[in-house]
Formats: C-alpha cells, structure tokens, sequence
C-alpha cells in the first residue's frame, strides 16, 4: 500500500524568535527524505510537531490527504536525538513491546544477539543507537522520522544501517536529519534544507553551500 | 496493558510502599476512619510522583508515545492501576481488624 505524508502550515516560535514558519515536506513510501539544516535551524522541532510530541502554533500533516487530528495514533514512529529507551527497559522488554521479533534484529546485526537481555544502561551508546534505529524502522507505522540516526555508529556499522534503510523505505516513508549529510545524500531520494524557518526543496548539492550549511561540497 | 505497567515501573516501589505503609497505619490506628488520611495521603504522593516524572524523566515518554499512548493516557491508566493496588490492600487489612 502507497502512503502519503505531507506537512506544511506549520509555524512555531521560541520567546518571539520564528523557527518555523513556511514549511511544505511531501513525501511518499517509497521513498527517503533527507532534511537537512543548520544547528538550530528547527529540524528537529519540525520532527516532533509532525510526531506530535511538540505542539506548534500551527500544524497541518496529512496522511494521504487526510489531516491526522490526533497525535501517537502509532501511524508515524519517531527516533529522536536523545536516547529513546527508558533506562530501566530491557532491550529484549522494548522489542516485545514493539511487537518486533529479536531475530529481525540479530540478521542485520549479528553482534547484538549478545545484548538483547541487556538494559540500555549497560550496552555502549553506538550498539543502543541501532537498535533504537532499527526497533523505529520495524515499529508497526507507516512513517520513520529519525533525528541523527547515525550518531555515534562506526562506519562499517553506518554502511549495513544505510543498505537496510534502503530496503526498508520499500515499506514506509523515512525521513532522515543527520550532520553526516554525505550519508543523508547517498541515502534521500529528496532533499529538503531547512533555513530561515522555510523548507527549501533542493535537487541542487550546490544549493547546501548557498543556504550555508556547508562551505564547500 | 504491556506499556502500562512498564510505565509503572517508574514509581511502583514507592508507590506500593506507601500503600503498604497506609495498611500498617490502619492496622496500627485500629481505626478504619483512619483511611480517608490514608487515601490522601496516597493523593498527595502520587500526585508528586508523576510531576517528578513529568518534568524530571520527561524524555522516556517518547518511548511511550511511539506505541501510541499520550501522556493523560499513560497517567490516567497507571493512576487506575495504583489506586486498585490501593484499594484491595486496604480492604484486605481492613478485614483484618
């Protein structure tokens, strides 16, 4: 089944200051959008309001057309920045509770069998970040926002991550923001650059360096 | 119900202690009088428990939001559960007098 997300007419502000004022983010399954940005610029606020755990001044998402009224529906799943298990939550605890089999996790990471009864206080911050990434991926919604999924993963373990967001985007829209853009490039089928509180809908690399979230590509 | 009492895991001891602590005060008292200051007494403390929870360990409910439970639903339904521990405890003790 094809799923649609679109969000726009957001607006929020921080003590008068706009963060969000002219978003449009359309995206499809299929498909993985790269959102990108400097420090700051709301990416991650954007995430949350869509998620619904920030209200916005304004917010408008749609899910195929439909305005999605009421937040945690489990229809859109969201990684944020920050760790997402609860410290006294079992790995092998949020798994059941995310309804997702421990062997789909150990078949793309086979190191992790060794961890899975582990809480996430006692497992390193790299290996908890992909099994965050990959328990938001398995969750039973149709869209993935991840807020800098690769934070803290060694390269070789960014690449096997890459190969399964590739695959996974055949069954839900994902929607990626991470400072390691080079990897949200390879990866997105489109780009937004978020500045001055707008989305800019970028087929252009060049256009990172006249937005100025990089110098040079 | 999973997530529930997962949830209630963040303040279950203290929350079960008190209720227990209510149940020695009854048994203590003599009195079954004594349960309307007991029954306040668990209103005050959970009401401190989730505002600790709110605004102090605020990021796990993420976690909860992503398997589709709001706040007023997580605090609604782990109240109900603590005030059923609540009340067969105190029933219990009551019989006891």
């Amino acid at each position: 089944m094809m799923y649609t997300l679109e969000m726009d007419g957001i607006y929020l502000e921080y003590d008068l200051r706009k963060i969000l004022t002219n978003v449009y983010v359309k995206c499809q399954t299929g498909q993985i959008i790269g959102l990108l940005g400097r420090n700051a610029s709301g990416k991650s606020s954007l995430m949350k309001i869509v998620f619904g755990s920030l209200e916005g001044h304004y917010r408008s998402v749609r899910i195929n057309g439909e305005p999605q009224l009421v937040p945690f529906t489990k229809r859109i799943s969201y990684l944020p920045q920050e760790p997402l298990l609860p410290s006294f939550v079992s790995i092998h605890k949020a798994l059941k509770l995310f309804k997702i089999d421990p062997q789909k996790i150990v078949d793309v990471f086979p190191f992790t069998n060794d961890v899975l009864n582990l809480k996430p206080s006692q497992i390193s911050g790299g290996t908890m970040r992909i099994l965050e990434v990959i328990m938001i991926l398995n969750a039973p919604s149709q869209f993935a926002l991840l807020d800098e999924p690769f934070t803290g993963l060694m390269p070789i373990h960014v690449d096997t991550l890459k190969e399964y967001l590739s695959e996974k985007k055949k069954e839900k829209v994902i929607v990626i923001t991470d400072h390691l853009y080079r990897h949200v490039l390879e990866l997105s089928d489109a780009l937004y650059v978020l500045a001055n509180g707008k989305t800019y809908i970028t087929n252009d690399e060049d256009r990172l360096v006249s937005l100025g979230y990089v110098r040079e590509l | 119900m999973q997530p529930i009492l997962t949830f209630y895991k963040n303040f279950r001891i203290i929350a079960i202690s008190i209720s227990l602590l209510g149940c020695w005060a009854i048994l203590k008292s003599h009195s079954p009088y004594s349960v309307v200051f007991i029954f306040w007494l668990k209103v005050f403390t959970n009401a401190a428990l989730i505002g600790y929870t709110h605004f102090f360990r605020s990021q796990q409910f993420i976690f909860f939001f992503n398997l589709g439970y709001s706040m007023r639903k997580l605090y609604l339904q782990t109240l109900a559960i603590d005030f059923f521990i609540w009340l067969v405890l105190t029933i219990i003790t009551l019989n006891l007098l």
